[in-house]
């Protein structure tokens, strides 16, 4: 208020009066403005009296007075600007100005709020399901200081350890707080009576609960005391599982259980957050390794993930730096290792990195879309700002202020946000449901939510968008000559050279858009497609596999492995409409088989990576692998025998060019290489590798006979005529009458095997043609409508012409025109974007094949054949109209 | 808003203030004692008047009355508050501070 108050007593004094002032001002405006309008014709009242004192006539006196106080309504708008919360009425004022607009105009009123809705709908949807899986940090504290550790090699970057390396790297360490080992595994639990129950579990180091730092719910977490050889055996269980399994029993801790045919004592429930399945995948128990004293001197596997959390201050590039020089040490100090290995810190996300680009890749384009739909607002205001040019101008006139009209226009903007944005929330709400139920159903703990933050997302969305499209054009129509708008000539305001300009720029922009959404989309979908319909080698029809696992001590001589394995395929290969039956190492090969190995071949000097799968004779029948040379396994491979192998024609072409590969020797690194003979040569098996996180290690794939290598967990793989479910039961039996302790699960069929895999392929392939699709929808309905809008508005120069003998086509091309050359410009522009998106692309996902240049054609034809429809038709029905009618309109 | 031409900001509230200091009046008395005081040097339009009347009234340095005028019509009758009155002279004391050290600094003569 006035001045700055010098003394505390004034300042409290004049809320007496000042208090009683304002609330009149804010509730009891209608008597206000009567006061006001009271006072001010007094006031002229007795101007003019004293006017005509000096001898003004009547009607002089009075005008003058008018004059004199510098317009009425001028002078009551100032007065209305002084009171307080005048933003707050004039706001009101301005929504329910605004929603009767809206009535009055039906058909731009759902334009507009069908393209907020689009817009706004397909990216809270695309945040939604995205959000999870890229802007949520990890529910641990302090999560951006836990990182990956991987070890590299030229094959890939992100190979696990073995556990004298990790011990290594734990002791050597100067940047981690802990630096804890896991491993992901199964567990048999068999309460007595029951039947054997296949638990996911991790064994971690015993630092592991110290290092993701969050308390147990009930009881106590193991520590390192309880990780070493000859502990007492103990398990924390999963708040899923023990609601699952034990009905959350709070007495569980304390409590045995049989985990692989030993007793381990339940010593504590991690809280239901811990467990983060999204990320850890479903997990029932953490045990801890209590590694024996030979497994910690092992170099040679290497199947530990690392994860640290570095010190306070520690950056992770320090420390990758500080790994590295680890790593090199330790190969220094192991000359057998590879010794181009080497090491590498990842900060740690839930998907891995490529997920990551692809994921934001189509976020990117869901953004296009949203910028799509505010070029179309734009449009379609500047349209409508220029319809009421008429009644803008008059209010300006009688002394509506500048800013009072540019702020209508925003709240017009921002009415249409809000209503579109309603609309758009339960939609995408609606949406992220069907998403997360359709395609997450079978990924355990991936909770699509709509969330606060979401909605919160898409009302910025709503609200941005209206801000844009709603400012440009009342900052156009309040630069607008009042008198020119005055004198019947409504089009100056959006004919003029400056918006016209702006308006063929939105025009281009949306055709440019358009166009680089649908040529991202397309060639993405395409690559996606050529991925999935690559020849995977086998055949999945008919073959039905699940798994066995074989823990504990019962089964910690491989002898025994092998021996229950082979009785086992013979006793299933006795059921009924079993064709072929086999035992391989790895499931079906709708992903890369479990194993890898660096091989070395005599004769070569450089090491040679593989992937290795244990496979009984019927393997190669049971999937359809065919023999290209040589010969299958036989019963014949077996302990004691020549040892021997089976490669795949990739490798043989490579390793081979000239010679027979029958009969050349692999063997393995290291002083003893056991050299195996090659014996035949199969097709080769190609894996998704787009699903299976995004890198196929190798091209080469060897077979060794079950029945002469090591093997733990198997799976069994059947050809069989027989459902799915009948099989299952039977596999049961089968299993439980050679030992009730160990389970079988993971019943599946290869092509149900193989659609898992391919099906976020095909959810991101569905997204993105769905996002083209929208994006090309309403880039046709913008152009649409602001060519008709345009158009409508030449109608009483086209009606002349015509009147005055033009011909239709010379109208028709006259309107036509314009359209050619600014979607010439448009599909020109977004062809070089789509191309420009084209590289973004190949270099966000190395696997996808490069787009392919008939696709931007054809993009380009769709595009241009789009625009120009949307052109032609407000043309050709402006070529068709009455010019009678039109000039009498005039 | 556009304040009064040739006013310094403020000023036209302290005029007001002192004018309303003498007698209650309404707003077309103020204005003529406005223009009968001050001549032709202080340019005040009657429009300017009203929004600064009512931003006063809305502090709670005057109130306002409705009462039978001259004309025998009801009229708006500004006066001063208590804490108008005690305001007006701390701001006459600004003011003439500043005016006071503005002709100081306007005497001195070039050397």
């Amino acid at each position: 208020m006035s001045g700055t108050p010098r003394d505390i007593r004034t300042t409290w004094r004049r809320w007496i009066y000042a208090i009683p002032a304002r609330l009149k001002a804010i509730f009891r405006t209608r008597r206000v403005e009567e006061d006001l309008d009271d006072e001010l014709a007094f006031h002229v009242a007795m101007q003019t009296r004293a006017n005509a004192q000096e001898g003004m006539t009547e009607g002089e006196a009075y005008r003058q007075a008018r004059v004199e106080i510098g317009g009425v309504e001028q002078v009551k708008e100032r007065s209305r600007d002084v009171r307080p919360l005048r933003w707050a009425r004039d706001a009101m004022q301005d929504v329910r100005y605004g929603l009767r607009g809206l009535r009055k105009t039906p058909r731009f009123t759902i334009a507009a709020v069908l393209t907020v809705v689009l817009g706004v709908g397909a990216n809270a949807t695309i945040f939604s399901v995205l959000n999870p899986l890229l802007f949520k940090p990890l529910p641990y504290p302090e999560p951006d200081r836990i990182v990956n550790v991987f070890r590299t090699s030229p094959q890939s970057d992100r190979w696990p350890h073995s556990m004298a390396n990790y011990l290594d790297h734990r002791a050597r360490n100067t940047v981690f707080e802990h630096l804890a080992a896991l491993m992901w595994e199964n567990a048999s639990f068999a309460d007595p009576g029951q039947p054997a129950e296949r638990l996911f579990e991790l064994r971690t180091t015993g630092n592991f609960f110290a290092l993701f730092g969050v308390a147990p719910l009930m009881g106590r977490a193991f520590t390192d005391a309880d990780d070493h050889d000859g502990a007492e055996p103990v398990v924390v269980l999963s708040y899923g599982f023990w609601q699952r399994r034990f009905n959350g029993d709070p007495g569980i801790v304390g409590r045995s259980m049989r985990l692989d045919g030993r007793t381990a004592t339940v010593i504590g429930v991690m809280p239901r957050d811990f467990e983060y399945p999204l990320f850890w995948g479903s997990i029932d128990v953490w045990r801890p390794f209590a590694a024996s004293a030979e497994l910690r001197q092992n170099r040679g596997n290497n199947y530990l993930r690392e994860f640290g959390r570095l010190k306070p201050g520690v950056t992770a590039d320090q420390a990758d730096d500080v790994m590295k020089a680890i790593g090199k040490q330790i190969l220094a100090e192991n000359t057998t290792l590879d010794q181009r290995e080497s090491m590498r810190i990842e900060s740690l996300h839930i998907v891995n990195p490529a997920m990551r680009r692809i994921s934001m890749f189509a976020f990117g384009l869901t953004f296009l879309v949203l910028l799509i739909a505010c070029v179309n607002l734009a449009n379609l205001q500047l349209a409508r700002t220029a319809a009421r040019a008429r009644e803008f101008a008059i209010r300006g006139a009688i002394g509506g202020g500048k800013g009072r009209l540019l702020r209508q226009s925003l709240t017009d903007s921002l009415v249409l946000s809000v209503i579109g944005g309603s609309i758009a929330i339960p939609l995408s709400f609606w949406c992220t449901r069907l998403i997360a139920t359709q395609q997450f159903a079978d990924l355990p703990g991936v909770r699509v939510t709509l969330e606060p933050i979401t909605l919160a997302f898409a009302f910025v969305c709503a609200v941005v968008t209206g801000l844009i499209f709603g400012a440009v054009p009342a900052w156009l129509a309040s630069r607008a000559d009042l008198n020119d708008v005055l004198k019947q000539n409504p089009q100056s305001m959006t004919a003029g050279r400056g918006p016209q300009r702006f308006r063929q720029g939105l025009i281009v922009a949306e055709i440019a858009f358009a166009l680089i959404i649908l040529a991202g989309a397309v060639s993405l979908v395409r690559g996606l497609q050529r991925i999935t319909a690559v020849d995977p080698g086998w055949r999945p029809d008919g073959v039905l596999t699940a798994r066995v696992s074989l823990d504990g001590p019962n089964y910690s001589r491989l002898e025994t492995r092998r021996a229950f394995f082979e009785t086992l395929r013979d006793r299933v290969a006795e059921l009924p409409g079993m064709s072929r039956v086999a035992v391989a190492s790895s499931s079906v090969p709708t992903m890369p088989f479990n194993s890898s190995t660096t091989f070395r071949v005599e004769g070569r000097e450089e090491p040679v990576l593989a992937y290795n799968e244990r496979v009984t004779p019927q393997y190669f029948d049971t999937l359809g692998i065919p023999l290209r040379r040589g010969r299958l396994f036989t019963a014949d491979d077996r302990a004691g025998r020549t040892p021997v192998m089976v490669i795949n024609e990739t490798m043989a072409r490579t390793l081979f060019p000239h010679d027979d590969p029958i009969g050349k020797r692999i063997g393995f690194r290291g002083t003893n290489p056991n050299w195996r003979e090659v014996v035949g040569v199969v097709g080769d098996v190609t894996f998704p590798s787009f699903a299976a996180s995004l890198s196929v290690d190798t091209a080469f794939e060897v077979y060794q006979p079950l029945a002469q290598t090591v093997i733990g967990g198997a799976n069994i793989l059947l050809r069989t005529t027989r459902e799915a479910d009948a099989v299952a039961s039977d596999l049961q039996r089968v299993v439980a009458t050679l030992d009730r302790d160990v389970p079988v699960y993971g019943l599946i069929t290869g092509r149900a095997a193989e659609e898992r895999q391919t099906a976020n392929l095909r959810l991101l392939a569905n997204v993105l043609g769905g996002f083209a699709l929208l994006g090309l929808v309403l880039a046709a309905v913008g152009i649409f409508g602001v060519v008709s809008y345009s158009t409508a508005q030449r109608a009483g120069e086209l009606g002349m012409r015509m009147a005055l003998g033009a011909r239709q086509s010379v109208v028709l091309w006259l309107v036509l025109r314009q359209g050619v050359a600014l979607t010439m410009i448009g599909s020109g522009v977004g062809l070089a974007g789509g191309l420009g998106l084209g590289r973004v692309l190949s270099s966000v996902m190395p696997n996808l094949p490069a787009p392919e240049l008939l696709i931007m054609v054809g993009a380009f034809t769709f595009m241009v054949a789009v625009a120009l429809a949307a052109f032609s038709i407000p043309a050709w029905k402006a070529s068709k109209t009455n010019p009678m009618l039109v000039l009498r309109h005039e | 808003m556009s304040k009064p031409p040739d006013l310094v900001q403020g000023t036209l509230d302290l005029l007001l203030l002192k004018i309303l200091a003498l007698e209650p009046l309404h707003g077309w008395a103020i204005a003529q004692r406005l223009k009968q005081v001050s001549g032709d040097e202080l340019q005040v339009s009657d429009g300017s008047l009203y929004p600064a009347l009512h931003k006063l009234e809305l502090a709670g340095w005057i109130t306002a009355e409705w009462k039978t005028s001259e004309l025998g019509r009801r009229a708006k009758f500004y006066s001063l508050t208590r804490a108008g009155r005690r305001y007006l002279d701390q701001e006459t004391a600004h003011w003439q501070r500043l005016t006071s050290a503005i002709s100081r600094v306007l005497a001195l003569e070039e050397s």
